[in-house]
């Protein structure tokens, strides 16, 4: 089952193949278990390469915000959680996009949400067709 | 004639397009990402899914002063706002239709108490259209899920701005 995943079943091989062979440099895991890495740029490019393996099936909108700035470039700073100053205690724990599930957002006045939602506060008068 | 003839019968120009695709599959710098895995650049100016933030000390910081209602240029957003309890005003309903948003940022630079911003987020696709039409409870939960990020990229900009 383990040749199967690196084999690509749940990640596709050349990653796995590239992890291997570019000697990526192992930055970090994220608290959901992603494994971060990072290797000299490509020929023609200015920043370094870097990629994640995912724990599990590849889910793009999995990565955590801290490690989402690092992986798209927007900082080298390697997240790290003591040292993370912006940090905050009313702060949530990330979640992937959960679209398709029973647990996906849904509107207030949406049919599953129960289906009334909130009266309009006056904020605006109806129009009325004029005689 | 005759040229029309021998380009036909030796095949040059399919010649020519072969060897632009070889250029660019051995010659040239690479370039595809292997995407879920790998991501490309963004800035820290780039304008995604939107959030409600929050002050430090778990305040919201959005007044209802509707500027942004006032600026969208797509008129995706609509405010309803009175008195909370303690006084203080706040709204009572923010909704963005994430359909009609055009991603211009106008909100974000329109709003004095930098509460609503555009976060870094762009993988919020949705299989309904529904799970687009975001309320207040959405957007601050978004601004709670990314504050380190939002907070990291605003400071930043901060020096440009």
């Amino acid at each position: 089952m383990g040749f199967l995943k690196f084999l690509g079943a749940l990640s596709p091989a050349h990653i796995n193949f590239f992890t291997l062979t570019k000697r990526g440099k192992r930055v970090g895991v994220d608290g959901l278990g992603n494994i971060y890495y990072s290797t000299a740029p490509r020929p023609g490019y200015k920043h370094d390469r870097r990629w994640v393996m995912y724990k599990g099936a590849p889910e793009a909108s999995s990565v955590p915000p801290e490690w989402h700035g690092w992986l798209h470039h927007q900082t080298d700073r390697v997240p790290d959680d003591a040292q993370n100053a912006f940090r905050r205690e009313w702060q949530k724990p990330p979640i992937a996009n959960l679209t398709g599930t029973s647990e996906a957002y849904r509107p207030p006045g949406h049919i599953l949400e129960g289906g009334t939602r909130d009266k309009a506060t006056g904020d605006y008068k109806p129009w009325t067709p004029p005689e | 004639m005759f040229d029309q003839l021998a380009r036909s019968f030796l095949l040059t120009e399919i010649v020519k397009g072969f060897s632009l695709t070889l250029k660019y599959m051995f010659f040239m710098p690479r370039v595809t990402i292997n995407y879920p895995h790998e991501k490309g650049p963004i800035s820290p100016r780039f304008r995604g899914e939107h959030a409600l933030r929050r002050y430090p000390n778990g305040e919201e910081r959005c007044i209802a002063c509707k500027l942004c209602e006032a600026i969208c240029p797509a008129l995706a957003i609509t405010i309803e706002a009175e008195p909370r309890e303690d006084g203080s005003r706040r709204t009572t309903r923010y909704d963005i239709d994430m359909t009609k948003c055009i991603y211009c940022g106008l909100c974000q630079e329109a709003c004095p108490v930098d509460a609503i911003v555009e976060g870094p987020n762009f993988e919020f696709a949705t299989e309904t259209r529904e799970e687009l039409y975001y309320n207040k409870d959405k957007l601050l939960a978004n601004g709670d899920r990314w504050e380190a990020q939002i907070a990291s990229n605003l400071a930043v900009d901060a020096p440009y701005r």
